[in-house]
């Protein structure tokens, strides 16, 4: 029966891990970014969420419609005045100047919005299904599921859509993409948008599930570049894969090894996959990073 | 957008150059004003925290001055997220304003670094935060803290389990299962130490240990269900704000029940988990300095600046002051209202020698302790309590001349009972 | 101290006369504590940046030089100072012994990081840097018999040379200045000596560098040695200065990406880019503490993420090429050395993107 609950406790983590990884993996895939602000978007959601609920008692499952497009203009905006420029130079740029908009964002959230540890506690916050001995936590089965439906609708987009396609077709071949017609700074800045929207989605729904602060962006972080290089950097599949494992990974080894050490175990199995196949489990190779 | 880039980067590097090569004349206080440095993190994860000891700090000069009793108090507020920005930062407080008296740090490593550097430029470090008992051990003449230290919580736990949990549940202390859960840094492994000692001496057994790292964990399930599995009586907690959050929620979550749960100061004394949990939180109880004692055991003069504090620190800051806020303005008005004045301005030796001749009864300070240094620079009447949440207020509990109002829910209804 | 020593610089490669410049600029190094002396706080930040100097110029020997953009260097950091500092507290040995063991140490893991990751491509080196960082945090955290977990370690104050330790901050300062000249003297031998030569055809193009002939794992990965074992004294250092170490400061991301932002501020690939880099973050940082006396914290850690991403975009070279020509625009090229760092920085930063 432990088993049992220790699998559903960790994928139901590694579901908001997936979540979470979904818009860097999508980001990489397209425009090969290392995006270390991805978790600091992750708090200026749940901030964003946060302040709905409480200003406006829009409840936070109805606050992702106006959190997601918010986060999707602000990506577009961060793309076109700082990422469009740094995407030109190299991997170490845009890796340079994510990591500076990072401090940038985390300092500016402690000026604007304090220190303050800040909480949603509505209805469905704590609230749990039970299943014999079993409990499923209820915000985490909905971040769950939408983290799958939001997978299915990215799929569906960047399958059948003429912009998906052009997106994919992008991240597969920029050059022969451009001779095709596709306008790359168009579909970047899209791409970084829907990127940056997807965490959104993630933001608003964890709203009600972690305390948000200035510097909540840093834990999630380092776990959801684990989740996308398992995955395969750029593949959608993986991350949501990727995060699972990890999800299982983690809740396994904090329970049998001890809590303190359950880290230790995701980044000796990270390092590892970076050795041996370092297009992750389900990815596919990319030329300029993969030899 | 180029070219001012440019002219940005040039003026802003000049500034620099100019800074860092010549030195500022000082504006230099008159004989009435006494200056003193305020070093608490109030940027990176430990901001909230900073926060609060600086704004409690802060009221405390404010009433000092308008008291008028002693010099004129002015604060040189600085930030300390770490070690090495606190020894930056005291260096320039002490080298170049030229300040004598430090109050700050909260964190342990940067108090350790901090108290260092006051010590070798002779120089007082007042911490009214930090637990890490080796502070106050090594001898130095001029650190005072007048906080309780790490070793403190254990055995305020254990001595309110033995007289008023066993005596409630009707168990002996070698039949009441403990299980420690806390946050892997400096002050979980601190106070969990002292738990486990006190533990041990008064025979209570220690069923499980968790340990965690609280900057980057998102997920508790697993501890969570090491602990049902342990079957713990009593769950002891040390966590700061987003664990101990994350904690109950998931506690609630997976059904976790035990008789009593109580953290130590922190997380489960922090405002916002009040405000997160609202009535959710009713029931858990926390070992630490009290935040606000019950009249009785206070002197009239504390009654009155109970009020004082408050009002002033809502005024100023536009929220009802916490637990954090409360021991930094408890401690700091030590500083300014008795040693100051006594020792007519921040001269080191003076402050010492007034510092070690305090001789302050329990309830003389606004949380209830006395004030009685000894030679290591410890207070030694920081005496503990334990508070408990009860209809959304943090409320002590414990012991019995400081409490306002009674133990209640132990043991601690089920998930399931309550609403 | 900073305006001189740049100043001291341009002047140096301004006047041809190289040996007065040096002779200048040496005097002037010597000179300064004295000069300081009644005004220790600047003697403070100085010394702070002369550590920082000496840890992103290590850096760069990697990063700029043979472009391995690790983001993991607070691992070797975190170990020079833990590595003195355990053998100091428990076994009473003198830092100065500790700073080569724990280089030794931090040596033989930048090997074997070279040996496992090398092969890895683009940014999966540098994720996995952080990896190996945070693993060594955890550890650190955890080994508590040994490390006293996360409580830190403090390192007594038993002033006397055999224990680096001093009452006056000018001993501190001749040592940080020492070890910010290793990395500054083994760049400059970078330029002139084979192996750099090597190092540097290896980072601009590995596959023609390997058709050539050169041996390109053994020169990374000898790199690689260099720049950790270099890292780890300046850890040492830092130890013994600020006499508190803790895993969760040593071993943190921020310490790795303080010496990669330094390097990329001053000039990547280039012997005084990190040393002007730091100058710069820790003269701004002064200035900021000076000026926002009592407000809120958060802006001076703003304006140091602002300056970075300012220069990445605009000039990715960093600051010492660009205002070297600025101030001589119109007065004919470069000196030969800034010809080889300039160019040579251009080459890393043209990723694979450059081309599409």
């Amino acid at each position: 029966m432990i088993f049992l609950q220790l699998l559903i406790s960790g994928i139901l983590i590694g579901g908001v891990y997936a979540l979470i990884s979904l818009g860097l993996t999508l980001i990489f895939g397209v425009m090969r970014i290392v995006n270390f602000v991805h978790g600091d978007m992750l708090m200026v959601a749940m901030y964003f969420s946060y302040w709905f609920y409480t200003l406006y008692s829009v409840d936070n499952y109805i606050g992702l419609f106006l959190v997601v497009p918010a986060l999707g203009l602000l990506g577009a905006l961060m793309y076109r005045f700082v990422i469009r420029h740094a995407i030109r130079r190299s991997h170490e740029a845009s890796i340079l100047v994510t990591i500076g908009l990072s401090i940038v964002i985390q300092n500016a959230a402690l000026l604007l919005w304090s220190a303050d540890y800040r909480s949603i506690h509505n209805e469905w916050a704590t609230r749990s299904l039970q299943w014999g001995d079993l409990r499923i936590s209820s915000p985490l089965l909905i971040a769950f599921i939408v983290a799958l439906v939001v997978t299915g609708i990215l799929f569906a987009f960047l399958h059948r859509t003429y912009l998906g396609k052009a997106i994919r077709a992008a991240s597969m071949d920029r050059f022969a993409a451009v001779l095709m017609g596709v306008h790359p700074q168009r579909i970047f800045t899209l791409s970084f948008a829907i990127g940056i929207a997807l965490v959104g989605v993630a933001g608003a729904l964890l709203s009600s599930v972690f305390a948000v602060h200035p510097t909540l962006g840093t834990q999630f972080l380092l776990v959801s570049f684990v989740v996308v290089v398992l995955g395969g950097l750029g593949s959608l599949r993986g991350a949501i894969l990727g995060g699972l494992l990890i999800g299982v990974v983690e809740t396994t080894s904090a329970y049998f090894i001890g809590s303190s050490m359950k880290q230790l175990v995701y980044l000796l199995l990270f390092i590892v996959i970076l050795i041996v196949k370092p297009a992750g489990l389900f990815g596919k190779r990319i030329p300029e990073v993969n030899q | 957008m180029k070219r001012s880039t440019i002219l940005l980067l040039t003026s802003m590097l000049t500034l620099s150059l100019l800074v860092s090569a010549c030195g500022r004349p000082d504006s230099r206080a008159d004989a009435n004003t006494v200056r003193v440095g305020v070093a608490f993190p109030t940027s990176g994860n430990l901001a909230k925290i900073g926060q609060s000891c600086t704004r409690g700090t802060q009221i405390a000069a404010d009433i000092a001055n308008a008291q008028g009793k002693g010099p004129k108090i002015e604060l040189d507020k600085v930030d300390v997220p770490t070690a090495v920005a606190a020894v930056h930062e005291v260096n320039r407080l002490i080298l170049k304003e030229d300040i004598r008296v430090i109050v700050g740090t909260y964190a342990s490593p940067s108090s350790m670094a901090a108290s260092g550097i006051t010590e070798r430029n002779r120089a007082v470090l007042w911490e009214v935060a930090a637990t890490d008992p080796r502070l106050t051990r090594r001898g130095f003449k001029y650190v005072f803290r007048p906080n309780p230290d790490a070793t403190m919580y254990g055995p305020a736990t254990v001595r309110f389990l033995e007289e008023v949990v066993g005596p409630k549940l009707g168990l002996e202390n070698k039949e009441m299962k403990m299980a420690l859960v806390h946050e892997d840094g400096d002050y979980g492994e601190g106070v969990a130490a002292s738990t486990k000692k006190a533990a041990k001496k008064a025979g209570i057994p220690i069923v499980e240990e968790i340990r965690y790292n609280a900057k980057a964990t998102n997920d508790l399930s697993s501890a969570i269900l090491r602990l049902k599995n342990s079957d713990a009586d009593i769950i002891n907690m040390v966590q700061y704000d987003t664990d101990a959050q994350l904690f109950w929620k998931q506690a609630k979550q997976l059904g976790l029940n035990a008789k009593v749960f109580i953290g130590n100061g922190a997380g489960q004394s922090s405002d916002n988990f009040g405000q997160t949990f609202g009535e959710g939180a009713d029931g858990v109880m926390d070992t630490s300095s009290a935040n606000s004692v019950h009249p009785r055991a206070l002197t009239p003069e504390m009654r009155k600046m109970e009020q004082e504090f408050q009002r002033r620190y809502e005024q100023k800051y536009g929220q009802k002051p916490d637990l954090i806020a409360t021991l930094a303005f408890s401690s700091a008005y030590i500083l300014f209202h008795d040693v100051i004045p006594k020792a007519g301005g921040t001269d080191p030796d003076k402050i010492r020698k007034a510092a070690l001749s305090l001789d302050k009864p329990v309830g003389s300070t606004l949380v209830g302790w006395g004030v009685q240094f000894n030679e290591t620079g410890q207070n030694t009447r920081a005496a503990m309590s334990v508070m408990q949440w009860q209809d959304g207020k943090l409320v002590v509990i414990y012991p019995e001349s400081f409490s306002k109002s009674q133990p209640q829910m132990i043991p601690m209804p089920e998930w399931s009972e309550r609403k | 101290m900073m305006n001189v020593t740049t100043e001291g610089n341009k002047r140096r490669s301004a006047i041809l006369t190289p040996t007065v410049g040096v002779g200048s600029a040496a005097l002037f190094l010597i000179a300064l504590p004295f000069l300081l002396q009644n005004q220790l706080y600047y003697l403070d930040t100085v010394i702070l940046a002369l550590l920082w100097g000496a840890a992103a110029g290590a850096w760069n020997l990697a990063g700029g030089y043979g472009g391995l953009l690790s983001l993991g260097h607070a691992a070797f950091f975190g170990i020079g100072a833990y590595t003195s500092t355990l053998l100091f507290v428990r076994l009473g040995i003198s830092p100065w012994l500790g700073m080569l063991v724990g280089a030794v140490l931090a040596a033989i893991l930048g090997w074997l990081i070279g040996i496992i990751t090398l092969r890895m491509k683009g940014p999966f080196f540098g994720l996995a840097t952080i990896a190996i960082a945070e693993v060594l945090m955890i550890v650190a955290v955890n080994w508590t018999e040994v490390t006293q977990g996360s409580q830190g370690i403090t390192v007594p104050y038993k002033p006397g040379f055999a224990n680096m330790a001093f009452d006056s901050k000018i001993p501190y300062y001749f040592i940080a200045l020492v070890i910010c000249l290793i990395p500054f003297l083994l760049a400059r031998w970078l330029k002139q000596s084979k192996f750099g030569y090597e190092l540097m055809a290896i980072r601009d193009n590995e596959a023609a560098a390997q058709a050539l002939g050169i041996h390109t794992v053994r020169v990374k990965v000898g790199i690689l040695v260099i720049s950790s074992a270099i890292t780890a004294v300046a850890g040492t250092f830092y130890a013994q200065y600020v006499t508190v170490i803790e895993p969760y400061h040593e071993f943190s991301f921020n310490v790795s990406i303080q010496m990669v932002l330094m390097t990329m501020i001053g000039g990547l690939g280039m012997a005084l880019g990190p040393v002007f880099g730091s100058f710069v973050v820790t003269g701004l940082d002064t200035l900021m503490r000076d000026l926002l006396q009592g407000t809120q914290g958060g802006v001076h850690a703003m304006m140091y993420g602002t300056l970075l991403v300012l220069v990445v975009l605009f000039v990715p070279e960093g600051m010492i090429p660009w205002l070297k020509e600025r101030f001589r625009s119109g007065k004919g090229g470069r000196s030969h050395g800034s010809v080889v760092d300039s160019g040579a920085s251009d080459q890393t930063f043209r990723g694979p993107d450059g081309g599409g």
